[in-house]
């Protein structure tokens, strides 16, 4: 249990869940949303799911092991997607 | 953690990351059509949304992230040469898959028995197309985690054949990450 504990793989999944399990309590129809806060809690949501996505292409894919211009290039792509989501989804447009 | 310095190897195959990039960008300008979409029928949206369980959502979310962990020891163990385990956690994973295909039937069978379909809304248009799209991509990475667990059994020290299955881990780990992002926009986004 302890090596388990110790195993990179298996602190990241950990991660991973509670991440989801947050953003599931805080978004949606039965979420916080309803408070009147929807748009900050979507735009926590989105990035707590980009966070998760780079969490398993640095981990499980191992990038964090890959030549430097890859992991740029992954950094880059999320956080440019993470903008033009988040962007679309505040001003509408 | 294998303790070998790397000082920066590309996993896998170069030719799988084209593909992973291609697929992700793909998705993405989905995403960002289902958002400007929104933009225009918010109420219509959050209605249609009300609809889908969350729970269902959820625990398929779960089932990918564990099949994510069991695929990514597997290609591990694989490295290792244990080629009792490896298969094995590929086959873990490929359960967890099964798990998903059948939620996902599930919760498409509930949406018609309501007489839900893809013409019932712009949402739900986006709902089946982006989820049968993943579900495709999960069909197609169940076969790849099938080939990986029989591919796992004889040990190799060959490089190629190692890049071939980690390419494949990495093409199942993109399955993985292409759903954490439409959970959150079709269930989680308010």
């Amino acid at each position: 249990m302890r090596g388990l504990l110790r195993d990179r793989l298996v602190i990241v999944w950990l991660l991973l869940v509670a991440a989801t399990l947050l953003s599931t309590g805080i978004g949606g129809a039965s979420g916080l949303a309803r408070s009147g806060r929807g748009a900050v809690v979507t735009a926590v949501v989105l990035a707590i799911a980009f966070g998760k996505v780079a969490a398993v292409i640095f981990n499980y894919m191992d990038i964090r092991r890959a030549p430097r211009a890859l992991k740029i290039l992954w950094g880059a792509w999320l956080a440019v997607v993470l903008t033009v989501l988040t962007g679309i989804y505040i001003t509408g447009l | 953690m294998q303790s070998k310095p790397h000082h920066g190897r590309v996993p896998g195959e170069a030719g799988i990351w084209i593909l992973i990039f291609g697929e992700m960008s793909f998705f993405s300008s989905l995403f960002a059509a289902f958002l400007y979409y929104r933009g225009r029928d918010v109420t219509g949206f959050g209605a249609s949304q009300a609809q889908l369980s969350k729970a269902v959502g959820l625990v398929n979310t779960l089932l990918l992230l564990t099949s994510s962990l069991f695929v990514a020891s597997a290609v591990r163990a694989t490295v290792r040469m244990r080629t009792i385990a490896a298969p094995r956690l590929y086959l873990a994973g490929l359960a967890c898959a099964a798990g998903f295909i059948l939620l996902k039937a599930f919760e498409y069978y509930a949406l018609f028995a309501r007489g839900i379909t893809v013409d019932s809304s712009t949402y739900f248009g986006f709902y089946f197309g982006l989820t049968a799209l993943h579900l495709g991509h999960v069909l197609i990475g169940s076969g790849v985690l099938l080939a990986l667990a029989i591919a796992s059994r004889t040990p190799s020290t060959e490089t190629k054949r190692f890049a071939l299955i980690e390419s494949g881990g990495c093409f199942w780990h993109m399955v993985d990450g292409l759903w954490i992002i439409i959970f959150a926009l079709l269930y989680l986004v308010e």
